[in-house]
């Protein structure tokens, strides 16, 4: 006899706790627009300036890893077969903790206030942690052992490190005693990116391109092999920082190691690309599309990383560590994420409406299909928005004057996202009333 | 002893963060070729080091006898300055 | 020999991509195709249905001794299935594009999701526990025509 009590192919988690916290999301990226419009072009000078490590933070915090928690929680119990234990109580704990957090701990660095540093971090640590114990003790129960939850798994323990890394920075920033190196950063970007953003968009796609875009299924080997290869490398990266590895033999394995990590997403996103080329669903739809310029910016931003390599002085200072950071984050991390928030909403909404109608045997009852959740119109003008913002940004790192009106294309392509996506909640309040009256 | 470039000071001891660093921030971009922007800090300013490189300046900390910190700060294309006594 | 992974895998395979044609043919207009390409999808989408409620799950059922574990909720999802089914074919019957398109976009995605947990976790599963009698098992799958 075999027991089949632990494995739940149904548990999806409350509309409320992912929806809300995704419709809101977008608005930081409206905050971070609206800070980097107050801190001037000035701001642009270095990726070091106070103001530009705060807004990052928003962005990266507010936007992208808020969305995350919420699709993570979304997909672990259809890949991995396994919910986030006590999800209710810990997804809201986690989303409220770190909405607070961020805005405290973003205006904090921009505005150097010790003390909102210092709650906000606490705050978004507090989030941290709560979010990546309880997806790991999901993920540990899980019974699937396929590349999206291994990739799942490793960039969830690479969010971490970053979290403790971070938490490091800020002390020393603060004054706790301790100093603040500089590579200490550079690994706390490349965990948060490279392990982090990279590896949960890399499992998520092993799963979703084939499935949504009908693709043939990413190559066994790259697929199994791409998580653990970027994690590893990230490992020794930091273990050469941490141990007195001779200067020499440091430069060598830094050398090496980034050059594999650059090899690894351009890999990915190259093959990402040529399995988008032979789909089989011929319509492309807004979320093809955004996953279309998510890889693109993905190449672009090895092409950047590898121009750099050649350049004299060879680093990552200046304009240039800005373009990469620009391509990474705007182009490939949010675009991801736009066009995955135009299917998980849309589908959400129906799921719970049409769970409705069949709990309730009101089968009068409509529940509108998903293009009828989300006006398609606007979700078009909302990608070329994000489009012209993700162009306009490039271009005001080359002409610093031309921020504002990058940054107001961006608040605009965000805040149209937001208002979306609030339409696809008003749409699910609208069925449920019209029901309500249906049967009573 | 070679004390022919002029050295500007500024004395950041008594502000609160963060105006140590916007007032330098501020002041870099007029500093002219050949000047030498010498900054009084109580303590050692890590936050500013990359920025100054991103902006294309080269610096070296003093810890002198009168003043806990002291920053030299000048255009890196320029030989680094020999200690103004 | 066959496991029932990968039979069904590509069971899955196949009627995903009649519905992706199915999805083309409307995009483009052309309703005659839409008319074959939904027989054709309805066809094989319905014989992969009943393969599954009844011969792989009431095997499923019978080793771990109850019928209300997953397969409950997979029967259950199924239902929802063709009922998203019976409005396309209202939808392309009336020949309104817009609603065709949204209710097949709305299929295709709530089919894409009940797979993963199938060819995941059901699948391998049933592989596993079936081990004894899955010769004689996916002979009668194969046979089976609605």
């Amino acid at each position: 006899m075999i027991n089949l009590s632990r494995l739940s192919l149904d548990r999806t988690p409350p509309l409320w706790v992912p929806l809300q916290f995704m419709a809101v999301a977008p608005l930081f990226g409206v905050l971070f627009a609206g800070v980097m419009i107050l801190l001037g072009p000035q701001v642009l000078v270095s990726r070091w300036m106070p103001g530009m490590i705060g807004a990052a933070h928003l962005l990266v915090l507010g936007y992208v890893a808020i969305v995350m928690f919420g699709a993570m929680q979304q997909m672990l119990p259809v890949v991995a077969g396994s919910p986030v234990p006590r999800g209710a109580i810990t997804s809201r704990l986690s989303f409220m903790l770190l909405t607070l957090g961020t805005p405290l701990l973003g205006i904090g660095l921009v505005l150097h206030r010790p003390f909102w540093i210092a709650v906000g971090g606490v705050l978004v640590l507090g989030s941290l942690g709560l979010f990546t114990l309880t997806a790991l003790i999901a993920l540990a129960r899980s019974q699937a052992r396929g590349p999206t939850t291994q990739a799942m798994t490793l960039a969830v323990i690479a969010l971490l490190v970053t979290a403790a890394l971070g938490g490091w920075l800020a002390g020393g920033h603060l004054g706790l005693g301790w100093p603040l190196p500089r590579h200490m950063t550079d690994l706390h970007l490349a965990w948060g990116l490279l392990g982090w953003v990279a590896l949960l968009v890399a499992g998520a796609a092993y799963q979703v391109v084939p499935m949504f875009q009908m693709t043939p299924e990413y190559p066994a080997l790259p697929a199994r092999l791409h998580a653990p290869l970027v994690f590893a490398i990230l490992a020794v990266l930091t273990l050469t920082v941490l141990l007195p590895v001779p200067a020499a033999a440091a430069k060598v394995i830094n050398m090496t190691g980034s050059g594999m990590l650059a090899a690894l997403m351009a890999g990915f996103a190259g093959i990402t690309l040529w399995l988008q080329s032979r789909r089989r669903r011929r319509n492309a739809d807004v979320t093809v599309r955004f996953w279309h310029i998510g890889m693109v910016s993905l190449l672009a931003a090895v092409l950047v990383w590898v121009v750099i390599q050649l350049l004299p002085g060879r680093g990552l200072w200046g304009i240039w560590a800005l373009v990469l950071a620009w391509l990474f984050v705007a182009g490939f991390a949010v675009s991801v994420i736009n066009g995955m928030l135009y299917k998980i909403v849309p589908f959400l909404v129906w799921l719970h409406l049409n769970q409705t109608r069949m709990r309730s045997s009101n089968f009068a009852m409509r529940v509108p299909n998903m293009h009828e959740v989300i006006p398609l119109g606007l979700t078009r003008l909302q990608l070329r928005l994000h489009l012209a913002a993700l162009v306009a940004g490039l271009t005001a790192l080359a002409w610093p004057g031309l921020l504002i009106p990058a940054m107001l294309l961006f608040a605009a392509s965000n805040g149209l996202l937001s208002w979306n996506l609030f339409t696809g909640i008003r749409c699910y309040r609208a069925s449920l009333n019209a029901s309500r009256t249906t049967t009573g | 002893m070679n004390t022919s470039r002029p050295v500007r000071v500024l004395d950041v001891r008594d502000l609160p963060p963060p105006e140590p660093m916007e007032q330098v921030l501020e002041r870099l971009p007029g500093l002219a070729p050949g000047e030498i922007l010498c900054m009084r800090h109580r303590r050692e300013p890590f936050p500013l080091y990359p920025i100054l490189r991103d902006m294309g300046f080269q610096w070296r900390v003093r810890t002198p006898a009168h003043v806990p910190f002291e920053i030299l700060i000048w255009h890196a294309d320029e030989p680094a300055p020999e200690d103004p006594a | 020999m066959d496991t029932i992974q990968d039979f069904f895998t590509a069971d899955h395979r196949e009627c995903d991509y009649r519905l992706a044609d199915l999805e083309s043919a409307i995009a483009d207009g052309d309703w005659e195709a839409a008319d074959t390409g939904f027989r054709e999808f309805h066809h094989d989408m319905e014989r992969h249905l009943q393969r599954e409620e009844t011969l792989l799950f009431p095997a499923i059922e019978t080793v771990s001794g109850s019928a209300m574990g997953p397969t409950e909720v997979m029967r259950r999802e199924h239902d929802q299935m063709r009922a998203l089914m019976d409005e396309i074919r209202i939808a392309k019957d009336q020949r309104d594009e817009n609603t065709t398109l949204g209710v097949i976009e709305t299929l295709m995605t709530m089919i894409q999701l009940h797979n993963v947990k199938e060819e995941q976790i059901l699948y391998p599963m049933a592989d596993r526990f079936l081990q004894t009698q899955r010769g004689g098992l996916m002979a009668r799958v194969k046979a089976l025509e609605p």
